[in-house]
């Protein structure tokens, strides 16, 4: 037999083909797999003993009761309270609490930063460099501003009293999703805190307010959630249409107009008895003088609220959403009347008296940021406390003067810290003692404190030391004590009331746990108990006249032609565009599913698309009037032509920090107006060339 | 590839309440929190991604009510179809616990078994993890953390089980399988999730599972998938795959 080459071609053909079909090529491609893998990177977890702590989230005023898993002193896992009274379970942010301590863009210390680099100095030099400011600006006539998001700690307190020493001192707090509550307490004749009896509510209106995706205390909507019919009224298809009962598909800034026209047909149909303001009001805001600004049919308004008569007792709330920011003033007081013809406001199921905190101490009365002068802020300090809502930077950059000093005591270099000149890092969460307060829809108060669970750093500075310092720097005599003991203090004012009821941490949930003196309630607090206040007694809750300005009825009733571009719906989940970056882990939601839009992709509806000639997926650039940002597009074909609806958080820059991705979302192109809004923002929506 | 169930052995499973889910997501971040899965790298996507437990939205035309499915390893029975395929017998179901176990030490990244899974529930890990800042710290050490080039998926927390064998030897009692809640189950707010042996008739997994309306995922495949979901909307029921035919929970497996 000859062999010919042919013949060992083909044998060595047919070897590879065989070999092709056993496992030796992804035998190699394993092996490849293994050998290139870098082993050396790989983190290897050290073990220790496992213990759980207590802990709160203060990611937002929620305050989510959690335990904290530990292996040794490093927190490995977070789970929230199921069984807590005040509504159990934390969300997908909350259970990355752990991760912030470690986040990249933490802060190892107190920074000054100079042509856009950060330099670390000593705690003494940064002092130093803010209270030659605040000097300054007392000399200038200028205001020192602290800007607050979690009002009503004992550092709040702490800080009140600095600036109540001060000449100009401004104690600022943004609005916040209370602002409904808000302005039915200012409209009230005898002053009162007002809180909202969902557990016994029967119709839930939420004026764009996500009411069902993380609003007040979630634990709590999800323990009513079965019994509460929820209409959830939005420009846009967001995560709480997704869960409601109803979905009134409005206009954007159609909120105020549509709960004028239905406080109109309530008023008319429960015969409620009106002042002469009210009246002339009501009578110029029928469904069929609104229907065009809202965007919603006449008969749907008045069907509408025909099933909020007969579905009482009904409560309407509005405070926007964490990236959309408050609703105007006048939309707000629209929703407030709408409450008030409701009949909702001191009834049971509606909005009820709630006892404020005992030891709450405010010795400077808060002012709104909206309501702060423009240009009059020498130095601005930036409380470390985060609300999980987005602040957009010219809503602060309008009240500060020229040079005005910055000072962030955020843990993070993120959102405002960015603006900051001077920083002085706080702990991170989990390593600081923190407090929580009633969220502003509690029906009665309560209170729980939360210990560092981790060791802070050298250079984290706590904001009551930091206050004293400062005070000390410029000669004024604020109170002592750490943070620690003004908590002990505040417990012990808490004890001293006498009422309310102490509960513990107990197997497999809760239980009632009276303490005999301040030191005990101490520690059943510390131990994740919590203190819940009795109901209060029946209040007179009458009201003075709470109407929308005529010129606001006007503008309604007459809109103006519609301006070009695109209106901006900006919105996010609580939590995500606040001052703490989120977890990296969150890429998990915002970008390896499609659960949550990110801040990367802009949604239109297929008309506005055609129109634009866009298609899906094409990257675009956003243009607003202060900058642009570029996007993903998405076509939403539940979007109104002309809408564009993009994220204002998270951030993907703090998802992949150190990749170098510039901050994109919404708050980048919106336009701040003066009364702290920014829901007016027209934009326009481009294809973007590489 | 059988999954004869040893004496005395559980068959773990869990039921999940689609109308009680509300698409938070914390199930999937205590699920990549409780088994070191990292966070996504820049080019990682929706199509690449690891994410052992994924939230799907339901959307049915002209509604505006959505619903949320909590989409995992669906822990097939008698005929898993992933380990049929798989060449290197890196796919095992434990008879004791009735869990489709992944050995990465064993996967050669072939994905063979990606493609024959119905639920699209098997993830390749195309990245080296990377931990930034000091999050590394974070991790939890009763799980290895993930590295490149093998395939991977839930694993019903089989070390939260093997943790719960150990408690229960050192108790001396081991007549019956030990109960434990994996990750997911513990972090879900809306308490959607009920987990447990499907095989203990006086659990609420089980009766969960068995009770009218419960279905599980592209039932006619016949796959005896342990993973249960209940929902009283027939467009989540039909967009789900569980179509009209509510199962008895005892039909496979």
């Amino acid at each position: 037999m000859t062999v010919t080459r042919r013949d060992v071609l083909w044998g060595l053909g047919g070897g590879l083909a065989g070999a092709a079909l056993t496992p030796v090529p992804w035998k190699l491609l394993d092996d490849t797999a293994i050998w290139t893998q870098r082993r050396h990177a790989l983190p290897v977890p050290a073990r220790g003993p496992v213990t759980l702590r207590p802990a709160a989230c203060t990611l937002c005023p929620a305050g989510c009761a959690l335990r904290v898993r530990c292996v040794g002193a490093r927190p490995v896992a977070v789970v929230g309270e199921a069984a807590h009274p005040l509504g159990g379970g934390a969300c997908a942010i909350g259970l990355t609490l752990h991760h912030l301590a470690g986040h990249p863009l933490r802060l190892a210390g107190p920074a000054v930063r100079g042509g856009g680099r950060l330099e670390g100095v000593a705690l003494g030099a940064a002092v130093a460099r803010v209270a030659a400011a605040v000097a300054q600006a007392r000399t200038d006539g200028r205001s020192v501003m602290v800007l607050d998001r979690r009002p009503g700690r004992v550092v709040s307190a702490a800080w009140g009293e600095l600036l109540a020493a001060l000449p100009r001192g401004l104690y600022a707090t943004p609005s916040g999703e209370g602002e409904t509550l808000d302005v039915l307490q200012r409209a009230l004749a005898r002053p009162a805190l007002l809180g909202i009896d969902l557990e016994r509510t029967r119709t839930l209106v939420s004026f764009g307010a996500p009411v069902l995706e993380g609003w007040g205390r979630p634990g709590r909507m999800l323990a009513v959630r079965g019994r509460l019919r929820v209409v959830q009224v939005d420009a846009w298809r967001s995560p709480s249409v997704a869960l409601a009962d109803e979905w009134v598909a409005i206009a954007p800034g159609g909120e105020g107009p549509l709960a004028l026209a239905l406080a109109s047909v309530v008023a008319r149909e429960r015969g409620v008895s009106l002042d002469e303001e009210t009246r002339r009001v009501l009578g110029a805001s029928s469904p069929r003088d609104l229907a065009p600004i809202t965007g919603v049919r006449p008969e749907r308004i008045e069907s509408l609220a025909g099933a909020l008569v007969r579905e009482a007792p009904a409560v309407a709330v509005g405070g926007g959403d964490a990236g959309g920011g408050p609703l105007p003033a006048d939309a707000e007081r629209a929703v407030a009347l709408l409450n008030v013809v409701l009949g909702s406001v001191g009834r049971e199921g509606g909005f009820v008296a709630r006892r404020d905190l005992p030891g709450s101490c405010v010795p400077l009365a808060p002012t709104r940021l909206a309501d702060v002068p423009a240009s009059s802020v020498g130095v601005l300090l930036l409380d470390g406390s985060d609300d999980g809502r987005a602040l957009p930077w010219p809503i602060v950059e309008r009240v500060l003067a020229k040079d005005a000093l910055v000072v962030s005591l955020a843990p993070f270099d993120g959102a405002q810290a960015r603006e900051a000149s001077v920083l002085v890092p706080g702990p991170a969460p989990l390593a600081a003692w923190d407090e929580v307060l009633p969220t502003p829809d509690a029906a009665v108060a309560s209170y729980s404190v939360a210990g560092p669970i981790l060791k802070a750093p050298e250079g984290a500075t706590d904001p009551v030391a930091f206050v004293q310092s400062l005070a000390a720097a410029l000669r004024i005599e604020v109170s002592r004590g750490t943070h620690e003991e003004r908590l002990r203090e505040r417990v012990a004012a808490v004890h001293a009331a006498g009422r309310g009821r102490l509960v513990a941490r107990a197997e497999g949930g809760y239980d009632d746990a009276p303490a005999s003196d301040a030191n005990a309630a101490w520690e059943t607090l510390v131990a994740g108990g919590c203190w819940i206040d009795e109901a209060a007694p029946s209040a007179d809750l009458a009201l003075r006249p709470c109407v929308p300005t005529g010129e606001a009825v006007e503008r309604w009733r007459y809109p103006a032609p519609g301006a070009e571009g695109l209106a901006l719906v900006a919105f996010a989940a609580r939590g995500t565009a606040g001052t703490t970056p989120p977890s990296p882990l969150l890429t998990k939601l915002y970008q390896e599913s499609d659960l949550r839009q990110p801040a990367t992709v802009a949604a239109v509806g297929a008309l506005a698309a055609r129109r634009l000639g866009l298609v899906d997926r094409q990257p675009v650039r956003v243009e607003g009037p202060r900058g642009v940002v570029r996007a993903e597009l998405r076509i939403d074909p539940s979007l109104p032509p002309d809408t564009v609806a993009l994220a204002a958080g998270p951030d993907p820059a703090a998802l992949h920090p150190g990749a170098g991705a510039a901050a994109q979302g919404a708050l980048p192109v919106v336009e701040a107006a003066s009364d702290g809004t920014w829901r007016g923002t027209r934009v326009r929506v481009r294809e973007a060339r590489a | 590839m059988k999954a004869g169930k040893t004496e005395g052995g559980a068959r773990y499973g869990m039921v999940i309440d689609l109308d009680r889910c509300n698409g938070c997501g914390a199930c999937a971040v205590a699920c990549a929190v409780e088994n070191n899965v990292p966070p996504a790298p820049e080019r990682a996507t929706d199509r690449n991604g690891l994410t052992w437990l994924r939230v799907q939205r339901l959307e049915a035309p002209g509604e505006a009510r959505a619903a949320f499915l909590p989409l995992m390893c669906q822990q097939c029975g008698e005929k898993t179809p992933c380990a049929s395929v798989c060449p290197q017998n890196a796919v095992e179901v434990d008879p004791a616990s009735g869990i489709v176990a992944q050995v990465p030490v064993r996967c050669l990244g072939c994905r063979y078994c990606m493609a024959a899974c119905p639920y699209h529930a098997r993830y390749f890990n195309w990245w080296d993890p990377d931990w930034p800042g000091r999050m590394a710290e974070t991790l939890n050490p009763e799980v290895s953390t993930r590295t490149r080039g093998v395939v991977e998926k839930c694993t019903f927390c089989s070390h939260r089980l093997q943790a719960a064998q150990d408690a229960q030897a050192a108790g001396g009692d081991g007549t019956k399988p030990p109960a434990y809640t994996p990750a997911c189950v513990e972090a879900c707010p809306a308490g959607a999730i009920t987990f447990g042996d499907l095989d203990d008739p006086e659990g609420e997994a089980a009766r969960l599972a068995g009770a009218p309306g419960s279905f599980r995922l592209l039932e006619r495949l016949g796959t005896g998938a342990k993973v249960y979901f209940r929902t009283e909307r027939e467009w989540v029921r039909r967009l789900a795959g569980g179509g009209a035919a509510a199962s008895d929970g005892r039909s496979h497996g």
